[in-house]
């Protein structure tokens, strides 16, 4: 079970990026590990981010209304250490190939996506802070309100999708 | 009485799973190299079957844990809901018979009735025909990308739920987060079905080649079974906001949580282990 086997089937070389790591401040050239380790954190940091923001965002669309608009605040610290994890773990698998991702449409989307989401994200906690009383009493938020949150959740649902594009288009339009 | 033929309709759902995918490597096992008793074409015959099961088992376990969710609030059960999980189950048992039936044909040539025709052509039925539109770059990436919102809606859901068991969010009641356990459902849902549909795509290579996989079934079927005790347990159900959860319902949550966090890193090093 070698780490970098790869099958006679295309589809490996297709899915992985490729194990040619070239040059990395970080130290983890030509060590296969760090790869793999890098690319299953941002995969369980991925799950904590948009697992997170549309529970939170579902709630603050009307859904789970058992759930206090107060208690929701809980669970942006999570967020926030996920991200963190997210921005190392990202940072590590760029410098694998930094050129072709600098080069790629759809890597340059998602990180323009990413810096809109984590402005949104900072503003809706602010938010929820402080007005979070108010709509428990009132029981929903404002319309506008209500579009906030689903642009917020649109960003960070388009985060995942360029990031897949990321993977996949880079090495079908590079032939 | 009921509660409990419903919660072992959502195992048999489950268990489905590895079901299916056993079923997959024990082809690869009888066909590479191919043995001249066993034709390929028959064994397609109770796989095509077989994914028709598990569909069915899939509605099977669904509908009655979305009943056994449903119970929690209503403290009754929908006689509509329950009538429908009895359909889908007899249907499934109806399927499964026949799916039997044809596994039997594969190695045991005299159960064969003298008035059947036997499949001859290697390369028909709908798994064949899933296998190689998936084995295609452009239907491969959008079931891959379902499969990712999936992932993110299970682990988002379990990450909440054990949040508030071990005690990390005290500020809800059990009883609300219980509701967020539905989004898990969907994701459980998505998941199966586009991670079939990959799986398909390249079997061989999942099932045989790659060590992550058996492992990744295992806990997917570990952390799905355990997450049903949060819709069990009288305690947890009980608990207000503020309160602490019992010792045993916590190291219920660590399983769950460990469980599915397992089947995410086992699933990202599929390709490359």
């Amino acid at each position: 079970m070698g780490l970098a086997r790869f099958d006679n089937r295309g589809r490996i070389e297709k899915c992985s990026h490729g194990w040619k790591i070239h040059s990395s401040p970080l130290g983890i050239r030509g060590e296969l590990w760090g790869w793999p380790l890098a690319l299953t954190i941002h995969a369980l940091g991925t799950a904590l981010v948009i697992g997170l923001i549309f529970i939170i965002s579902l709630r603050l669309l009307g859904l789970f209304a058992a759930i206090p608009y107060t208690s929701l605040n809980r669970l942006f610290p999570v967020i926030w250490v996920a991200l963190l994890l997210q921005l190392l773990s990202g940072f590590t698998l760029w410098t694998a190939k930094p050129t072709r991702y600098v080069t790629d449409a759809a890597f340059v989307l998602k990180l323009s996506l990413v810096v809109v989401g984590i402005i949104l994200t900072l503003y809706l906690y602010r938010t929820i802070k402080r007005e979070a009383a108010a709509w428990e009493a009132a029981g929903s938020l404002s319309s506008l309100g209500v579009k906030f949150v689903a642009a917020n959740l649109l960003v960070w649902c388009s985060v995942v999708v360029a990031g897949r594009l990321t993977a996949y288009l880079g090495p079908l339009y590079a032939g | 009485m009921m509660r409990g033929s419903l919660i072992l309709f959502v195992i048999c759902g489950i268990l489905g799973i590895p079901t299916y995918v056993t079923g997959t490597a024990t082809m690869w096992a009888l066909t590479q190299p191919p043995m001249p008793e066993i034709s390929k074409a028959t064994i397609n015959a109770h796989r095509d079957m077989a994914l028709w099961t598990l569909f069915g088992l899939a509605f099977t376990g669904a509908t009655s844990w979305v009943e056994l969710w449903r119970y929690r609030d209503r403290r009754r059960f929908s006689k509509l809901s329950l009538a429908l999980v009895l359909l889908f189950a007899v249907v499934t048992l109806g399927i499964m018979t026949e799916t039997g039936h044809r596994g039997g044909q594969i190695n045991h040539p005299e159960i064969r009735l003298a008035t059947e025709i036997l499949p001859s052509d290697p390369k028909a039925g709908i798994s064949t025909a899933i296998e190689s539109l998936m084995s295609n770059m452009i239907w491969f990436i959008p079931w891959q990308i379902v499969h990712f919102f999936g992932y993110c809606l299970i682990f988002g859901t379990v990450f909440a739920v054990v949040l508030r068991v071990l005690g990390f969010w005290k500020s809800v009641s059990f009883a609300a987060v219980h509701r967020l356990l539905i989004l898990g459902l969907v994701g459980v849902l998505m998941n199966v079905f586009s991670g079939m549909l990959m799986m398909l795509a390249d079997s061989y290579r999942y099932v045989v080649s790659d060590v992550m996989f058996a492992p990744k079934m295992a806990l997917i079927t570990i952390g799905a079974i355990a997450v049903l005790y949060f819709s069990l347990s009288e305690r947890l159900w009980n608990l207000k906001a503020g309160e602490d959860a019992p010792i045993a319902a916590k190291w219920v949550a660590t399983v769950v949580l460990l469980a599915w966090a397992g089947v995410i890193v086992c699933g990202r090093l599929l390709p490359i282990c």
